[in-house]
């Protein structure tokens, strides 16, 4: 049965495709920080439905990330979710931010990506 | 499935105002006939230029997009790169030519952060396999205004186009050496080698979305079930690359069509092993995807009653993850698994080098570490823009020194760390 869920993200794109009809919970992050607040939505419960290094972009080379999330909560954090966040913010540490220094058509570029990455998971959740 | 691979061996590369053709181990290129060859009907394109890189000049070709080499199919069904220039038809059995030392590499711009460096001399050069080869370098140019998988799919098929139409030069020579491959049916393969342990290749795809795609004749990886199939059917092009990021860990098409880990089982089937088949699976985002694709991967390993396994990765990050349930599932079905990857290990080599890890992955191979720093010299020529040089991943603001040297990640050049051994590193 297809899955309901939400997604988490600080990509604009995604939120200008998906906003209309779908759940996009947006924050304005950086990329470590949207690692980090889906870590807060993993200790609220929520199971995660997407690999948060999703992409072979380096992490921190690229400045936006989008995860699925199921939409109900569970009764208490879910390990395999807490596994896979703890790692990526764990690798993270091993690379220079380097987000801050794109021009506005890699910037563009990388939200794309990040926007067909997470349409692929959509369309897996979806069973479309 | 028996294959014949007939080695032509191309010692130089040329352009020619006259006919395309092979004569004498060198490769004449008309570059209207190759422009007109590797664009067809392309609508997308504007324009593609040539240029040949040659082993130890002072060139460096940036962006690369894929690296191919061409192959012709002269006896046996279906044709190269079947489902995506070849009609769908089984390849892997009959005979086919492959024009060794040479490769069709496409470059250009796709998107701004694009990475992929081939030096051709200097300290890069240790570190790509592809500074060995003559290369034909191939520069796209897009239409106005097109978008980016657009145009990655334009570049790719024009790629394809263009090597199958110079693997066509060689149709009617004689190879200057052959090498025959053969693998059995289940039952016909335990009876011939009833002593043996029955051992096959697991290999990752690529697959997650834009720029980060694999195709199996023809079809998109990612909309996969984990499969099997004849090693040889890879050496024929089944496999194709689509991916334009990871150039230190991803395969290029040359990879597939030149897989080591194949070569090598081949090397001991028979001998030492029974190399029962390859075992395609991919890398997909969503998690139920990788649950369904290793849990069916390690039930073909059980069906097929396997002994061992080798497993290689493709990427960094994500299919770490998948790498570890592979095998976690692959050894809990019974069956020994050694896994190639790389690691992201930091500059210093201190961190830990995969996203996942469990204690079944006690047999690894490394392809190097991604993060080690090099200084890659100024050369004089380079074939595509250096325009992004400091964007790339493995790269940084300092990456453009004054004396007009580069310090870069290995991971900026494609092939360093490869993770089926196609690669120069070495512990040795």
């Amino acid at each position: 049965m297809p899955v309901k869920y939400f997604i988490l993200t600080n990509n604009p794109m995604v939120l200008e495709k998906y906003g209309d009809e779908k759940d996009v919970r947006f924050f304005d992050l950086d990329f470590k920080g949207i690692i980090e607040k889906g870590s807060e939505m993993i200790s609220e419960n929520y199971k995660l439905l997407t690999h948060p290094l999703s992409g072979s972009i380096k992490p921190m080379a690229t400045r936006y990330k989008s995860m699925l999330f199921q939409k109900k909560p569970l009764d208490k954090p879910d390990t395999w979710s807490v596994k896979l966040i703890s790692s990526a913010l764990q690798s993270l540490d091993k690379f220079e931010d380097q987000s801050y220094k794109h021009t506005k058509q890699n910037l563009e570029d990388f939200s794309l990506v990040d926007y067909t990455l997470i349409a692929s998971a959509i369309s897996s959740a979806e069973m479309r | 499935m028996k294959l014949e691979l007939g080695n032509i061996y191309i010692k130089d590369i040329q352009f020619t105002e006259g006919e395309a053709k092979i004569d004498d181990h060198i490769l004449y290129v008309n570059k209207e006939a190759a422009a007109a060859a590797a664009l067809g009907e392309e609508e997308h394109l504007a324009s593609v230029s040539f240029d040949i890189a040659k082993p130890g000049e002072s060139v460096r070709i940036t962006p690369v997009k894929d690296v191919i080499e061409p192959r012709v199919k002269v006896e046996g069904r279906g044709g190269i790169f079947p489902g995506v220039i070849a009609k769908v038809d089984t390849v892997g059995s009959g005979k086919t030519y492959c024009l060794k030392g040479m490769a069709v590499v496409t470059a250009g711009k796709i998107v701004g952060f694009q990475e992929g460096v081939i030096d051709m001399s200097g300290e890069g050069a240790k570190y790509t396999p592809f500074s060995q080869t003559l290369n034909l370098v191939m520069v796209c140019t897009p239409v106005e205004g097109l978008k980016q998988h657009e145009y990655e799919a334009a570049v790719r098929f024009a790629g394809f186009r263009l090597a199958t139409y110079i693997g066509e030069l060689a149709r009617d020579l004689t190879p200057d050496d052959t090498k025959v491959y053969e693998t059995y049916g289940i039952m016909e393969g335990k009876e011939k080698f009833p002593n043996l342990p029955r051992v096959a290749y697991v290999q990752m795809l690529q697959s997650q979305g834009l720029l980060h795609d694999t195709y199996v004749y023809g079809v998109d990886a990612k909309k996969t079930l984990s499969t099997i199939m004849n090693p040889t059917e890879t050496m024929d092009g089944a496999i194709v690359s689509g991916n334009c990021v990871s150039a230190c860990d991803k395969n290029p098409t040359y990879v597939h069509e030149n897989n080591p880990v194949i070569a090598d089982l081949f090397e001991e089937h028979g001998k030492t092993i029974n190399f029962v088949c390859q075992i395609l699976t991919n890398e997909n985002v969503y998690l139920a995807d990788k649950m369904r694709s290793s849990d069916w991967t390690a039930k073909l390993c059980r069906l097929l009653d396997l002994d061992g396994i080798i497993l290689s990765q493709e990427g960094f990050g994500n299919p770490d993850t998948d790498l570890i349930m592979n095998c976690k599932k692959i050894e809990a079905e019974g069956v020994k698994t050694v896994i190639i990857t790389d690691e992201y290990a930091g500059r210093d080599g201190k961190s830990q080098s995969l996203a996942d890890a469990d204690v079944a992955a006690d047999a690894v191979v490394t392809g190097g570490n991604a993060n080690q720093v090099v200084i890659l010299p100024k050369l004089d020529k380079v074939i595509g823009t250096m325009d992004y040089i400091t964007k790339i991943a493995g790269a940084s603001e300092e990456t453009l020194r004054a004396d007009g040297t580069l310090e870069v990640e290995l991971q900026v050049l494609t092939g360093a760390t490869n993770e089926t051994g196609f690669n120069k590193l070495s512990a040795r």
